[in-house]
């Protein structure tokens, strides 16, 4: 039974997870604190946001890097447009993501563009356009019920977190229990199989992008209302913080493998080890060399993983 | 034939010849609007802009040629920056010598794990750019280099008839690359690897010393432009390098480098490269900001790989 619980890639890395968070709090007890849970959670859930979106973009075979300006631009934006009313405004900057995401989707999906290129060009350009509307300065917040998105608080849990949960559920779903998801998995397994099962792969891998840039949108309208501002410089490492994420949960960048809950569990220990060696008192630097050498761990033990079963079926394997 | 009846003008060789009519045609519009942009001066200045770039994406068309990625070299920047202003405190070629090879040993360590692993490009180098980056902070304690030997900023600040250094340096390193990629067995066998690593493997190639010495390649050319970096400024700070890597990329792909492996050339990346670099030199002459130059960087990189895929799909 353990090694079927072991053979399973979700409860290997939960068992990771438990480890790290046994044993950082048997060095510092102050980690397993409630108030510090409800932190580690809280700085966790706006990459964690953007990292559900990129999850969906990675399972059909793509890759995002223009998550991280798009999360900068609707920040400015969920700003600049507040005298248009709170509402608009949020409107405004989801738009601006999803035509971001359409641009890609289309570029990707349709003209068949290689993702890297094309997320790399719209990233350039999308960040341009948040300097160009910020005028290059940080757009401070009137405060007040701007603050409530990522201040607020609904039955004692900080509205990010509840968003990030409620995010969470809603991918789980749409991967795991719909027509969507199941084509997704079908068009990162086997691009030219599911065309001929009659997929509409274009389609498809249109709204992945599509998804993940509003996802990612509405993490820049939580931390632009977090920080009381509107600032053009966020996001700059957010797309490599979060494909780190995807990665560490275990979900192939070839596409095809993994899920929601594998790339929360890899937000998690991103999450657990930063504030935990915060809490150690570990310089930035250490902690930096920390979770690059666990993202390469992590990803050959996979690896090697995925080869010695490979080696059972074919024994050809170079 | 049928490709031929959707396109019905546009053949291969028209291509090419409309190409030349842009090229000139924009040309005479620079030369008509912007006269200053075809001053020795601000050719030379452009030339010295974009040999940084120009250093790191020779060494990023070997390792895409090969199918690999690398998103490290900006952190080998940095790391090799501080690195050679520290050690040029007790001796100049000690200073420029000794962050090469750590680049060297910094790609080797990528190119081992990635084809003696099979990890992702990606991941790998993006987690050994945490890694380099943690190891420039440790080596400085987070602080900026200054330079303290006049000898040092040789490299960065002289020029050779009227050449600024690192131009020379630059142009060294693209015609060393060309000749290694086109005219050696190295060179040959690499862009076998990157058409087919398994076809590779199987003809009997090296193909994965041969990867991990494209990986070697790249991180020391970005070992080499921390150097000239380092030299020209005579400062080096050790979290920069941020950019560098996309910059390089933009360059490599522009220029028409497959991402996929197997195809591309030095000559195409110093077109990618001189394309982004006279961009920006033009949007600066022509008074815009720079959130207008990454807006036209951003559309050209799309409008490159769209024009080159259109082309591709041409009978030829």
């Amino acid at each position: 039974m353990i090694r079927r619980f072991l053979a399973e890639g979700n409860s290997r890395r939960l068992l990771l997870l438990a480890v790290l968070v046994f044993g950082i709090s048997t060095l510092e007890i102050r980690f397993i604190q409630p108030a510090n849970l409800r932190n580690v959670l809280l700085q966790m859930s706006m990459d964690g946001i953007v990292a559900c979106g990129l999850t969906v973009v990675i399972l059909c075979g793509g890759l995002d890097l223009s998550v991280g300006a798009v999360t900068a631009l609707s920040g400015v934006l969920f700003v600049i447009g507040l005298p248009l009313g709170i509402g608009f405004a949020g409107l405004l900057a989801l738009l601006a993501g999803a035509g971001v995401g359409l641009l890609n989707g289309v570029l990707i999906g349709k003209i068949k563009l290689n993702s890297l290129i094309v997320t790399l060009g719209t990233m350039a350009a999308v960040q341009g356009a948040a300097f160009w509307l910020s005028r290059g300065h940080p757009i401070p917040g009137p405060g007040g019920d701007f603050e409530m998105l990522g201040g607020g608080f609904f039955l004692y849990i900080p509205l990010p977190i509840l968003f990030f949960g409620l995010v969470i559920l809603a991918g789980h779903t749409l991967l795991q229990h719909s027509q969507f998801g199941r084509d997704l998995y079908a068009i990162g397994g086997n691009r030219e199989a599911a065309r001929l099962a009659d997929i509409a792969v274009e389609s498809r891998e249109c709204w992945a992008y599509v998804l993940c840039a509003v996802l990612a949108a509405f993490s820049g309208m939580i931390l632009a209302s977090r920080l009381n501002t509107g600032s053009p410089i966020v996001g700059r490492d957010t797309p490599l913080q979060a494909i780190a994420a995807v990665v560490l949960g275990g979900t192939s960048l070839s596409g095809g493998q993994g899920g929601i809950l594998s790339t929360v569990i890899g937000m998690a220990m991103i999450g657990v080890l930063s504030n935990g060696l915060n809490l150690l008192n570990v310089s930035p630097a250490y902690q930096w060399a920390i979770k690059g050498s666990v993202l390469i761990v992590v990803a050959g033990l996979d690896s090697a993983r995925r080869h010695s079963t490979q080696r059972t079926a074919h024994t050809t394997q170079p | 034939m049928q490709v031929r009846r959707r396109f019905p003008w546009w053949h291969a060789r028209e291509l090419k010849f409309l190409a030349s009519v842009t090229a000139i045609l924009a040309v005479l519009l620079i030369y008509w609007t912007t006269p200053t942009f075809f001053t020795s001066g601000n050719v030379i200045n452009l030339l010295r802009q974009v040999a940084i770039n120009g250093i790191i994406a020779s060494g990023m068309t070997i390792v895409m040629i090969g199918g690999g990625f690398d998103l490290s070299v900006g952190a080998i920047l940095a790391l090799s920056g501080v690195l050679s202003i520290q050690l040029a405190k007790t001796n100049v070629w000690f200073g420029m010598l000794c962050p090469l090879a750590l680049g060297a040993g910094a790609g080797l360590m990528n190119g081992i794990l990635v084809s003696r692993y099979a990890i992702n490009p990606l991941i790998v180098t993006l987690g050994s750019r945490y890694l380099v980056y943690a190891s420039a902070n440790l080596f400085t304690a987070g602080f900026i280099q200054y330079n303290e030997n006049p000898a040092f900023l040789v490299l960065g600040r002289n020029s050779l008839a009227g050449v600024p250094a690192p131009v020379i340096v630059f142009l060294s390193v693209a015609l060393i690359s060309q000749l290694m990629l086109n005219h050696t067995t190295i060179g040959a066998a690499l862009f076998a690897v990157g058409s087919n690593e398994r076809a590779a493997f199987f003809s009997g190639l090296p193909s994965r010393n041969l990867l991990a010495l494209s990986y070697a390649a790249t991180g020391t050319c970005a070992a080499l432009a921390g150097v000239v970096l380092a030299s020209r400024l005579g400062v080096a700070a050790p979290d920069a390098g941020e950019g560098y890597e996309l910059d390089a990329i933009a360059a490599v792909v522009i220029g028409g480098t497959s991402i996929r492996g197997g195809a591309g050339s030095i000559r195409q990346t110093l077109a990618g490269v001189l394309l982004l670099g006279v961009l920006s030199n033009l949007l600066v002459l022509a008074g815009q900001s720079y959130e207008v130059q990454r807006i036209a960087t951003g559309l050209i990189i799309v409008l490159a790989v769209a024009f080159d895929l259109y082309r591709r799909r041409l009978p030829q």
